[in-house]
C-alpha cells in the first residue's frame, strides 16, 4: 500500500462567518497527481495555505509524511516544494540572485542547483535577467524553479499554468508528468482549467464553497465522462425493458428526472428511436451527449465553472 | 537561524539600495568636512575648520543616527510584505521566530557596519582635512554614542516590529514615526500638565537621545541624571523598550498569516 504524503483531518479555516475550507478530509498518497478543482474563490488556495503553513486552520489539522506535530510539519514542509497564489521574488535581484538567496536560506548544498532547476523549467538563457523584467510566464517558471530546487518530495501548486503560453503551458505538464514517472515526485495542483488537468491528474478532488464535494480517480471519472445517449420517452419502464430484451442493452442508467442515459449502442439512434415508436412508447427526445470535465464539474457545483 | 541570517545578508549585498544609503551618508557627512575645509583656507580667522567642531557636527546629530535607524532597518526589511515574498519562507518550514529574529540580527548588524563605515569615512576625512583641536574630541564621540546605543538598538527593534505586523509599508512607517517620534513629543507637552506623562516622556528614546548634550568647557557629557547613574539609565530604560517591542512583535507575528 502506497504511503499518504499528505493528509487533512477535519481542517477548516473559518474568518469571521463565512468558512473559506469546511472540514476537508483530504489524502494524497505517493506518486498521486491529484487535481483540486474549483471555482475561483472556491477554497482551493485556502487550503494549500492552511498545508503550507501561511495560515492557521480554525480546527482540525494537517500531516505531512504522516506526522502532524508542529515539528514534523517544519521538516515534512522541508521536503516540499511549492507555489501558491503568484510567484513571488525580490523584483531589484536577478533570477539567479533570487533562487541562489533562498538556496542559502535552505541550507542546500551546491551552487550547481540553482542553474539546474533553471535549467530544468527553460530560463537558464533568463538567469541574470531582473526579476521584475519578466512576463507571467517566466514568473511561473521561475516559481516552479524554486519549488523543485530543494529536490522536493511533494510538490504544492496553485495555479501554476497561469500566464502560461500554450507552448509553456505542454512544457510544464511533461515535465510535471517526468517528475512524477521518473522522480516519483506526488503533486498536488490545483486549477479551473480543467482541460489542463485531465492531460495530468491521477486523482480529482472537486471543491466548492470550502467544500470537498467529490473525490474520485481519473480512472472512474473517464468512466463518468463517456459518451452516451439521453432518451426522454412516456414510459420508461416500457422502454428500458425493450432496451433489454429487445437490443441487449446492459449499460444503461434512469435519472431521477427521468431520463434514460445508455451507455452503449451509441451508434445505433435511428434504431433505438424506431424501437421505441414501434412498441408505443411515446419518445419526446433521442440525443447523443457527451460529458466532458467541464460539464461534469458543473453538474457536480451546479453552477457556471469559470475559465 | 544561521542559514536565514545568512540568505538575508547575501540578499543586502546584491540589493543597490544598501550601497546607495552607505554613499549617501557618507558624502553627505564628508562634503560637510570639505566645506569647513574649503572656508578655513578662504577666510582667515574662520573658527570652524578643526576636529573639534567637525565631530561635535555628529555626536550633537545622534536624534539624526535614531531617525536613520529606521531607515537602515527599512532597507533590510526589503519590502517583505509588498513583495510578498516571505510565503517562501514560511512554505519551506522556516519559523515564524527564525525570520523574525533573524531580520533583526541582520538589521542590527548592518547598522552597527553602516556606522564604522559612515563614522569612519567622517572622522579620517575630519582628521584628514581640518586642524586637530582636541585630543578629547574623539573621546567625547565615542562616549556620545556608547550612551546612544541602546537607544538606536530601540529605534531598530521598534521598526522591525511593526515592519513585521504591519503590512503596508506606508502604515508601518506612520505608526513607527508615531511611537517612536510623536508620542515622546506628545508626552513632553502632556508633561508639562500631567506628572505622569512627565514620568513616561523623561525614559522615551527619542527624549533621550535628543537630552544628551555637551559641555564644551569641561568636554563632558550631561546627561539628565547625574554621574554613573546616567549611563545606567539610558542602557537600562534602552533595553528595557527594545525588549518590549521585540516581545510584541514576536508575540503578534507568531500567529500572524502570510499573504
Amino acid at each position: 500500500m502506497r504511503e499518504v504524503i499528505l493528509s487533512t483531518k477535519n481542517i477548516t479555516k473559518k474568518y469571521s462567518t463565512t468558512f473559506a475550507v469546511n472540514n476537508i478530509n483530504l489524502e494524497v498518497k505517493q506518486g498521486e497527481i491529484y487535481g483540486l478543482v474549483g471555482k475561483n474563490g472556491a477554497g482551493k488556495t485556502t487550503l494549500l495555505r492552511l498545508i503550507s503553513g501561511q495560515a492557521f486552520a480554525t480546527e482540525g489539522e494537517v500531516a505531512l509524511f504522516g506526522d502532524s506535530t508542529q515539528e514534523g510539519l517544519s521538516s515534512g514542509r522541508k521536503r516540499i516544494g511549492a507555489i501558491i497564489e503568484i510567484p513571488s521574488f525580490y523584483h531589484t535581484m536577478t533570477a539567479e540572485q533570487n533562487l541562489e538567496y533562498y538556496r542559502i536560506q535552505r541550507g542546500i548544498p551546491g551552487k550547481n542547483c540553482v542553474s539546474e532547476a533553471l535549467n530544468e523549467v527553460g530560463l537558464l538563457h533568463a538567469g541574470n535577467k531582473k526579476y521584475k523584467s519578466f512576463s507571467l510566464g517566466m514568473k511561473q517558471r521561475l516559481g516552479l524553479a524554486l519549488a523543485l530546487m530543494n529536490k522536493p518530495d511533494l510538490l504544492l501548486l496553485d495555479e501554476p499554468i497561469n500566464g502560461l503560453d500554450p507552448f509553456g503551458i505542454v512544457e510544464i505538464r511533461n515535465l510535471l508528468l517526468r517528475l512524477s514517472q521518473e522522480k516519483n515526485i506526488t503533486i498536488l495542483i490545483s486549477s479551473h482549467i480543467l482541460s489542463e488537468l485531465s492531460n495530468l491528474v491521477t486523482y480529482y478532488g472537486f471543491i466548492d464553497k470550502g467544500q470537498l464535494v467529490k473525490q474520485i480517480s481519473a480512472e472512474a471519472l473517464s468512466k463518468e465522462c463517456n459518451r452516451y445517449i439521453e432518451l426522454k420517452v412516456d414510459k420508461v419502464e416500457v422502454m428500458t425493458a425493450l432496451l433489454e430484451s429487445k437490443l441487449g442493452c446492459t449499460s444503461y442508467q434512469v435519472t431521477p428526472d427521468h431520463m434514460i442515459h445508455l451507455f452503449d449502442h451509441l451508434d445505433q439512434p435511428s434504431k433505438i428511436s424506431e424501437l421505441a415508436v414501434k412498441n408505443g412508447v411515446g419518445l419526446y427526445s433521442i440525443v447523443t451527449k457527451e460529458i466532458n470535465l467541464e460539464n461534469y464539474f458543473i453538474q457536480l457545483v451546479g453552477g457556471e465553472s469559470n475559465d | 537561524m544561521i542559514s536565514y541570517i545568512k540568505s538575508e545578508l547575501y540578499r543586502l549585498f546584491h540589493s543597490k539600495g544598501s550601497y546607495l544609503f552607505l554613499l549617501i551618508c557618507s558624502a553627505l557627512l564628508i562634503s560637510a568636512n570639505v566645506v569647513l575645509a574649503v572656508i578655513g583656507r578662504t577666510e582667515e580667522n574662520f573658527p570652524y575648520d578643526n576636529t573639534g567642531f567637525s565631530l561635535s557636527l555628529f555626536y550633537s546629530d545622534l536624534p539624526l543616527v535614531f531617525i536613520l535607524c529606521i531607515t537602515v532597518a527599512s532597507i533590510v526589511f526589503g519590502n517583505e510584505h509588498t513583495n510578498h515574498t516571505m510565503k517562501n519562507s514560511i512554505s519551506y518550514g522556516i519559523s515564524r521566530g527564525n525570520i523574525y529574529f533573524g531580520k533583526l540580527l541582520v538589521e542590527i548588524v548592518y547598522a552597527i557596519f553602516a556606522f564604522l563605515i559612515i563614522a569612519g569615512l567622517f572622522i579620517g576625512s575630519s582628521y584628514l582635512l581640518l586642524e586637530n583641536s582636541h585630543s578629547k574630541d574623539f573621546e567625547l564621540l565615542l562616549k556620545a554614542s556608547f550612551v546612544a546605543l541602546p537607544l538606536l538598538l530601540c529605534a531598530l527593534a521598534t521598526t522591525n516590529c511593526f515592519l513585521f505586523i504591519i503590512e503596508g509599508t506606508g502604515g508601518a512607517l506612520t505608526v513607527i514615526i508615531g511611537v517612536l517620534m510623536a508620542f515622546p513629543l506628545i508626552s513632553n507637552f502632556l508633561g508639562m500638565k500631567f506628572e505622569l506623562f512627565q514620568k513616561i516622556g523623561k525614559i522615551l528614546p527619542w527624549n533621550l537621545v535628543n537630552s544628551i548634550s555637551i559641555d564644551f568647557e569641561s568636554y563632558k557629557m550631561i546627561l539628565p541624571w547625574e554621574g554613573d547613574a546616567g549611563y545606567y539609565n539610558y542602557w537600562i530604560f534602552g533595553i528595557a523598550q527594545m525588549a518590549l517591542f521585540i516581545l510584541i512583535g514576536y508575540v503578534v507575528f507568531r500567529k500572524k498569516e502570510i499573504k
